[in-house]
């Protein structure tokens, strides 16, 4: 029951917040914002030929992380700020863990994240340094990933998928590119200095 | 006071922490449970049965698992439809008692996995069954949401009585990337603390075996990869001592030889040795064993490196490395380089089927065999054997034969000792 909710929120709210960025006028009032959500997550169970979108996204994405959940809340819950903060760090975690995933090395991460005390200690260390630094929002993340992992909200049994997903990849990875070619330094014409 | 927020704060961090990494230091290191000795045989008389289990209805089928049940009675699953892969494939069942296969019932469904698990499903396939230390009877088969066999996930159903009744399908969730790429071949092994070790196997980017570690209450507890790369499929594991048993695995690798792979573990599956290869033909087709109470391991395989029209028992007296064939139960050799017309494999079908023992109309098994193997040429096939032994001492081997049917072979221990 529980990871079937978790993941009608978490779709629901992915939903919420594209639809947000195409029509900034849902933005303007909490609650419109609020009725779009209970509107996404009604569509989620609309059966369609006999299997709802929600069965789908579940059937072929599986469920999103804790992290992504908090995430998720967190922009749905505030003003547009960053989309996704630490994406880089998301975005090259994550690339490194699936690829290990393959089995092509020797060496499985995601065997870790079972009953290991190892993967816990580092998550909780990460969040503590995070918390030092002022990620708040990111230390709850993890923090929240494993209250939820020692609870069992999801389905899974390994700490992993409660700190990563596939979706929360594929953005950060996006994000990650589009802030490092933002950032690209503009060479400025020798001429126009000469000019000056 | 800002100060003592934030200490507290931290505080509170390193306890959460503590709190979720704490069951793992307390955990015992995992031990397996040796299996339990089958009744010495009081059967003095050789002893061979053969019986088709399944209806011919649906036509093809394929992977079938059996498991011995109290009182003699034995359970069999399989899958079965038009064809491998279509999305009208099911989970089938029969019970043996009283000396005969009841007739088949459907067991799970696309549809019905859909629904328990709330996750799209647009095929099912590979069963497993087996009895858990408490007692209870489990199937584990895979689903498939999108792509192909390589795409699939593991789903458990479990019955409290044997077979009167199930629980609602469960997904397990054993792979990080969309939980993609698990299937179950073969026969589960026990640890002493009630868990239970599931042999499955990766065949996404690489193929390779793997030993999942399930609670008595169906949640996996641990993963451990037997191999790296892309070789190995379908792990049997032959559990020696609490901590020491060999792993024997089909081939897949593109490149020859083609021999069944080995590994072995002396910390009760937590690591595996670098993969050797055996002196055991195999054909990247799947394979079943069990260890003998003298410690010898028993095998039934396709024994050849490129077809699967034989079948046959093996014997390895040194843990999995060199085999002797004891027995063929199919051999079609003789055909390979002449190839039967449509007219001498009908022949030669009507001639297996006499001494195939309880099975459904002669017609339709003739039929289904035919549209199954005689498409451009006829070609026999024997197929992924499942070999288990019973605690009276007998042993029951079921597998694909000619594609269109689950044969049941039942055979006790002095039918055995004649080959030895």
């Amino acid at each position: 029951m529980m990871p079937a909710l978790l993941a009608c929120l978490g779709y629901g709210l992915a939903i919420t917040l594209i639809l947000a960025r195409c029509a900034p006028w849902l933005r303007a009032r909490p609650e419109r914002m609020t009725m779009a959500l209970a509107a996404a997550c009604a569509l989620l169970y609309l059966p369609v030929a006999g299997v709802s979108l929600l069965a789908v996204l579940r059937g072929a994405l599986g469920d999103l992380s804790i992290v992504t959940l908090v995430f998720l809340s967190i922009l749905f819950l505030r003003r547009p700020g960053p989309l996704l903060p630490h994406a880089g760090f998301f975005a090259l975690m994550g690339l490194v863990f699936f690829f290990l995933s393959f089995g092509l090395l020797p060496l499985d991460l995601y065997a870790l994240g079972y009953a290991a005390a190892v993967l816990p200690c580092l998550t909780g260390g990460l969040a503590f340094l995070l918390w030092l630094r002022g990620w708040i929002a990111s230390s709850l993340a993890l923090l929240a990933a494993l209250a939820g992992w020692r609870l069992h909200w999801l389905d899974s049994t390994n700490l992993w998928d409660y700190l990563l997903d596939a979706p929360l990849i594929v953005v950060a990875s996006s994000r990650a590119m589009f802030l490092r070619i933002a950032r690209k330094p503009v060479i400025k014409p020798v001429i126009q200095d000469a000019v000056k | 006071m800002h100060r003592y927020r934030r200490i507290a704060a931290l505080a509170g961090i390193v306890c959460l922490t503590l709190w979720a990494a704490c069951p793992a230091f307390f955990a015992p290191p995992p031990r397996f449970a040796l299996p339990s000795l089958p009744a010495s045989p009081s059967e003095k008389t050789p002893r061979l049965e053969s019986a088709l289990i399944n209806q011919p209805d649906p036509p093809r089928v394929h992977a079938a698992a059996i498991a011995a049940l109290p009182s003699g009675r034995l359970f069999a699953v399989w899958y079965g439809g038009l064809r491998e892969g279509s999305t009208d494939v099911k989970i089938y069942a029969a019970d043996y008692r009283h000396g005969a296969w009841s007739p088949q019932r459907v067991l799970a469904t696309t549809a019905q996995t859909m629904a328990d698990t709330g996750r799209f499903t647009r095929k099912v396939g590979n069963p497993v069954a087996f009895v858990t230390p408490r007692g209870e009877l489990w199937v584990v088969y895979v689903s498939v949401a999108l792509g192909g066999w390589a795409a699939s996930q593991l789903n458990l159903i479990t019955s409290p009585d044997l077979g009167e009744s199930w629980r609602p399908a469960r997904r397990l969730v054993t792979e990080p990337f969309l939980n993609i790429s698990t299937l179950v071949k073969g026969e589960p092994v026990f640890f002493e603390n009630g868990d239970i070790g599931l042999p499955v196997y990766y065949e996404m980017a690489g193929k390779l075996g793997e030993l999942l570690t399930l609670s008595p209450e169906g949640e996996v507890r641990a993963r451990h990869r037997m191999d790296h790369g892309s070789r190995s499929l379908q792990p049997v594991v032959l559990v020696e001592t609490p901590t020491r048993a060999v792993a024997l695995m089909r081939d897949g690798d593109d490149l020859p030889p083609h021999r069944v792979w080995r590994t072995e573990t002396t910390d009760a599956g937590q690591h595996w040795s670098a993969l050797t290869q055996t002196d055991l033909p195999n054909p990247n087709s799947a394979l079943s064993a069990l260890r003998l109470e003298d410690g010898k391991l028993l095998a039934v395989a396709n024994d050849v490196e490129n077809e699967r029209f034989r079948l046959s028992l093996l014997m390895s007296a040194d843990d999995g490395q060199h085999w002797r064939v004891l027995h063929r139960f199919e051999d079609k050799e003789s055909f390979l380089q002449d190839p039967p017309d449509r007219a001498a494999f009908h022949a030669r079908l009507l001639e297996d089927l006499q001494d195939i023992g309880q099975m459904p109309d002669t017609e339709a098994v003739v039929r289904n065999v035919e549209n199954s193997l005689c498409e451009t040429h006829c070609a026999w096939q024997y197929d992924y054997p499942y070999l288990i032994r019973s605690a009276e001492g007998d042993f029951h081997l079921v597998y694909t034969w000619n594609r269109g049917f689950i044969r049941h072979l039942r055979f006790n221990r002095a039918w055995l000792e004649e080959r030895l």
